[in-house]
């Protein structure tokens, strides 16, 4: 059992305190990753849980019992760093053996040796580079090995020590796209086989979205959200979510409130052409209030359907094979306020630059947020925009 | 273009083969004439030793009357205890220093630093003084211990950079491996700092092997004279014995060449690289 929970966890350096507050539960064998842009606190979180930083403030509990004052060892966790931290001058299978001479402390603080037996520590080593395809590597020494290669001993020296929790910081982004594929479905691979709890730190969306059981998303040393990834790409919470998960990100629009009802609300955008009633519930809204509207590129399509039946023109198309994202421009018909309004067409589309379309999207796709970026709770039941309930 | 790059390059080499010559020519000019008789080290002390002038007597002499293998057991003992002890102790020091912020650490490096820049023979007073109270005098001990303390600021500031060079990322994977802190300094530290240590090593040793100052004073004895010291004895205020003076400042050179030898084989080694990334 590696229950983990984090409760009210600060962390300062001198007077700017970079975690102010964070409040996580993780279950044993859940894997867990933290998302956020670059400075926003993932790193520092994940040193604070390893025992490599003090906490502030806070508590830390593993398995139940608080480890804020225990060190790294201690705290039964293994750490798998973005750069391997492979000791140069020890073979692959010293790497991996070296943490493990020491299991039972020896004389001198582990000085001379001693602790667990030789056999059982090749034993261990050896099946642990069996499951990650090290065998043939074991006398190389890390400056021998690719960078996949030396992944994969960082990766194995963690495994070999069966730890209750495996920590890894950004572990692929020194790797190349198709190596990170290949390795990503490793980690996922890993993660059945063990049944280990696993927290893991990238910037890397789409590894967020991959192996995620839950993803934490961080903002500025705050929580956004935490949730499945389908909770997240559905229902984000606010707005920095909503931009953050989703590749391209989601459009916004301006758009201020014109009706409450029960439970919708009718909003007219920026332009002051277009009008609508969006499935929302109100909460405290009050009328005239500006409210952000969300759009995923890929809800949205060409033609005219329920809403937002607008013509623009075509500024740049990238065509992916499978798909083309569609940038439209700010005509002076269209309500696009900022930034261009991307949408996803199918990959045989044959619009061109400067060509007009009209897009559409249903009504239920479409996200509300407050003046202060809170998300409105949506009213919809249709299952393609909405989460699947967990089980 | 072409001609000044190429002058470059040769210009360097001349310089530097020249200051070569000049830093060599008087250690050749030693050992030549340590091979010759008295007549020919005064007649024509530039030339090669030839058939004619070819003689042992100096290295005879040295070898076989005085007392030089307890002078050279002496030096020897003396260098490489000072050698080992500024080491150990000034990789730890050094490795204290850069990986922990305890309170007084700014205070003792800079106390260390003071020790590079003030000579310890301006010391000698109180140095004799110390040892004399110890009741350490005309021991090696007292020996070693000078030269430990003047051995330790320079190593400790070397080493300090080489040790803050090593990536915080493999010390606390080892730590998150549960292994302890001096483990950490034995296992990991000192390999990866080898190249420094030889530096320092070299560094240390050489002004040791040579010093004749300290064995004057501290340690002057017959049974604890150093070979720097022990040459002393054929140089006399009327009578020089130039073959032995010469064929023991050979002899001399060989041990601190080995020593020498053993550790500039680790300089040129770039241990960090596979480390990370
Ligand atoms: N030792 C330190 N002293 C002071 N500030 C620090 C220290 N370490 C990190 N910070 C600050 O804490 C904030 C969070 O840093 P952190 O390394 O956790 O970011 P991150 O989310 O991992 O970013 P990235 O994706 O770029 O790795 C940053 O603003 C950084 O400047
Ligand atoms: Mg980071």
């Amino acid at each position: 059992m590696a229950d983990i929970k984090l409760s009210g966890i600060r962390k300062s350096y001198g007077s700017s305190e970079v975690l102010h507050g964070i409040d996580i539960d993780v279950k044993d064998g859940e894997f867990v990753v933290f998302v956020g842009p670059s400075g926003c606190g993932k790193s520092t979180l994940l040193r604070l849980i390893a025992g490599l930083e003090t906490i502030s403030d806070g508590e830390l509990q593993i398995a139940g019992q608080k480890v804020n004052d225990l060190t790294p060892s201690q705290r039964k966790i293994a750490m798998v760093f973005q750069s391997y931290a492979l000791y140069p001058h020890m073979t692959v299978y010293q790497n991996m053996a070296f943490g493990l001479t020491l299991g039972k402390k020896g004389p001198l603080g582990g000085l001379l040796g001693g602790g667990e037996n030789k056999k059982m520590i090749e034993e261990k080593v050896h099946k642990a580079a069996a499951s990650l395809k090290l065998e043939p590597l074991l006398k190389r020494y890390p400056r021998e090995l690719s960078g996949g290669q030396r992944q994969r001993v960082a990766i194995g020296r963690a495994i070999v020590r069966d730890p209750n929790v495996f920590l890894f910081d950004e572990p692929l982004s020194n790797l190349d796209a198709a190596l990170r594929v290949n390795t990503r479905l490793e980690i996922a691979r890993l993660h059945q086989e063990l049944e280990a709890t696993i927290i893991y730190v990238t910037h890397d969306q789409v590894e967020a979205m991959t192996l995620a059981d839950k993803i934490v998303v961080l903002n500025d040393g705050y929580v956004a959200q935490c949730g499945t990834p389908l909770e997240l790409y559905h229902q984000p919470a606010n707005k920095f979510v909503a931009g953050f998960i989703g590749s391209p990100s989601m459009n916004f629009l301006e758009a201020t409130v014109t009706d409450i009802g029960p439970e919708d609300i009718e909003v007219v955008l920026s332009s002051g052409k277009v009008k609508v009633r969006l499935p929302v519930l109100p909460g405290d809204l009050a009328l005239d209030a500006r409210v952000s509207i969300g759009i995923r590129p890929e809800h949205l399509q060409e033609g005219s359907g329920e809403v937002f039946r607008m013509s623009s023109r075509v500024k740049v198309v990238e065509q992916l094979g499978e798909a083309s994202y569609l940038y439209l421009e700010n005509g002076e018909d269209d309500p696009f306020c900022n930034e261009p309004f991307c949408v996803k067409t199918n990959g045989h589309s044959s619009i061109r630059t400067g060509d007009s379309v009209d897009i559409c999207a249903a009504l239920s796709a479409v996200h509300v947020f407050n003046a202060s970026g809170i998300a409105l709770t949506r009213t919809t039941t249709d299952s393609r925009y909405i989460a699947p309930r967990r089980a | 273009m072409r001609n000044s790059r190429r002058l470059g390059p040769l210009a360097v080499h001349a310089l530097l083969i020249s200051y070569t010559i000049i830093a060599l020519f008087p250690i050749l000019l030693i050992i030549f004439n340590s091979f010759k008789s008295r007549k020919a080290i005064f007649k024509s002390p530039l030339s090669l030793p030839d058939a004619n002038t070819f003689d042992l007597v100096g290295f005879e002499k040295v070898l076989g009357s005085s007392s030089f293998d307890v002078y050279f057991l002496n030096s020897i003992s003396v260098t490489v205890m000072s050698l080992a002890f500024v080491l150990v102790l000034g990789a730890m020091a050094a490795w204290a220093l850069a990986e922990y912020d305890f309170p007084g650490s700014d205070f003792v490096a800079l106390f260390l630093a003071i020790g590079i820049m003030i000579p310890i023979r301006l010391g000698s007073v109180s140095l004799l003084k110390i040892i004399v109270s110890l009741g350490l005098i005309n021991t090696l001990t007292a020996l070693v211990l000078v030269y430990t303390a003047q051995g330790l600021p320079l190593a400790i500031f070397i080493l300090r950079e080489f040790i803050a060079q090593i990536p915080d990322d493999l010390k606390e994977a080892a730590r998150c491996d549960g292994v302890t802190e001096y483990r950490i300094f034995w296992s990991i530290i000192l390999p990866l700092i080898r190249p420094a240590l030889a530096t320092v090593a070299v560094f240390t040793m050489i002004p040791v092997w040579n010093d004749l100052w300290f064995p004057l004073i501290l340690a002057p004895g017959e049974d604890t004279a150093t070979v720097t010291l022990g040459i002393q004895q054929f140089i006399g205020q009327y009578v020089t014995d130039w073959n032995a003076v010469l064929a023991s400042l050979t002899l001399a050179i060989v041990p601190i060449l080995i020593l020498y030898l053993v550790f500039s084989r680790q300089l040129i080694r770039g241990l960090t690289s596979g480390a990370v990334k």
